[in-house]
């Protein structure tokens, strides 16, 4: 039976790590933009592109882009560690995400 | 004060999952098109985006206690995800009753689960040399709090594991949910994992598995940005402070409770599938 050693530890590290940083990220741009939204009426910001459906948007696509992220995290991992089975197995996934995404 | 609403529904929702150390996320669908008249095609993208939220704060402390197998969960994922991916091409050809009915079923599943206790079925010690986990070396171990010693586990049935997996993905791109509720008993009984394991492992998984189908409705325009916000928002502050408040309260109270729930909604939605309007709604 193989204990994981620290290497996998540290990849459990940088991936909550991934999770805390993009988690706020999200909410914080989610809520700026819920805000913006709220405040129009009032007061808007006159630069273009920033408006608070655009804030929101893009923090929903941090969100769904974190997943994406921590495979990339391990695909990275594994190569670095030389270990082509999990190498492979992580493409894998990210290709059929990548599929499921485009298809039409 | 829509925002304001969903945001209170999604709060709502997970605060009752998280003191019960799982999702919220399958309220989600139901409250969006039962209380908000919501299209469920609507729900289920904006659905998706509250459990990607969920899992990937949920994760932060499993993985800081190194109670996720995360080999595991990516050898899992190379069947949830093609298992999304096939939700993916289904979800134009279903009809919204198929998707309603189905629903009612997997909340009664729900239910059902909340009742049984769960069991651990350890794999046997001496699993054969040439089995996938051996091959794959997905044999573990996990630090226990209670002891503070380091206690080795056995991965059982890969194979079975990986079709349970397919369909685990196939449901939650087509019902916008999780599939905790098919993954955590395929986890403890397929694949024989100590339950903190099987816990932590299963929301891990959860997270890529919705994305799978979440980035095709995102990329689509699918997905109602002024609906999801909120949603997603207070499904990450229900969880994380429902997770807090799962130390004061009861669990056998919130089963009981969270189990009536699952049941009248999986009735509701029943009665949306075959058309059955009961308070005479139009």
């Amino acid at each position: 039976m193989e204990h994981p050693g620290t290497n996998e530890e540290r990849l459990h590290h940088h991936i909550a790590r991934l999770f805390l940083y993009g988690t706020w990220l999200g909410s914080i741009l989610i809520a700026a933009g819920l805000l913006l939204n709220a405040i129009a009426p009032v007061y808007s910001i006159n630069i273009p592109l920033l408006t608070g459906d655009n804030l929101t948007k893009l923090g929903i696509a941090v969100f769904i882009l974190m997943p994406i992220t921590r495979v990339l995290l391990m695909l990275g991992n594994f190569l670095r560690q030389r270990d082509p089975v999990y190498a492979v197995i992580s493409a894998i996934v990210l290709i059929t995400i990548l599929v499921s995404t485009f298809i039409r | 004060m829509e925002a304001f609403l969903l945001f209170s529904a999604a709060f709502g929702a997970s605060l009752l999952g998280g003191m019960l150390g799982m999702a919220g996320g399958i309220f989600i669908v139901p409250i969006l098109t039962l209380l908000f008249d919501i299209n469920i095609h609507t729900a289920i993208g904006i659905s998706l985006v509250s459990v990607i939220a969920c899992s990937c704060s949920g994760a932060i402390t499993f993985l800081k206690n190194h109670l996720t197998n995360i080999r595991l969960a990516i050898v899992l994922e190379t069947a949830s995800t093609l298992g999304a991916l096939t939700g993916v091409f289904l979800i134009g050809i279903v009809s919204t009753a198929f998707l309603y009915g189905l629903f009612a079923f997997i909340l009664l599943l729900s239910a059902k689960q909340m009742l049984v206790p769960r069991q651990e079925i350890k794999a046997e010690e001496n699993s054969a040399a040439n089995s996938w986990a051996t091959s794959l070396k997905l044999h573990a171990s996990y630090p226990d709090q209670a002891s503070g010693k380091t206690i080795p586990y056995h991965v059982g049935h890969v194979p079975f594991g990986l079709v349970l997996m397919y369909g685990a993905g196939l449901i939650s791109a087509l019902l916008g949910i999780g599939s905790g509720v098919l993954k955590i008993p395929a986890m403890d009984a397929a694949l024989r994992l100590p339950i903190k394991v099987s816990s932590a492992t299963s929301n891990f998984m959860i997270g890529v598995t919705a994305t799978a189908s979440a980035s095709a409705y995102f990329m689509r325009g699918d997905i109602d940005i002024m609906a999801a916000g909120p949603v997603a928002l207070g499904s990450v502050i229900g969880a994380l402070a429902g997770a807090r408040l799962l130390i004061w309260f009861p669990s056998e109270k919130l089963r009981i409770i969270f189990v009536i729930i699952l049941v009248a909604l999986a009735c509701q939605m029943f009665f949306t599938a075959t058309g059955i309007d009961l308070f005479n709604r139009s």
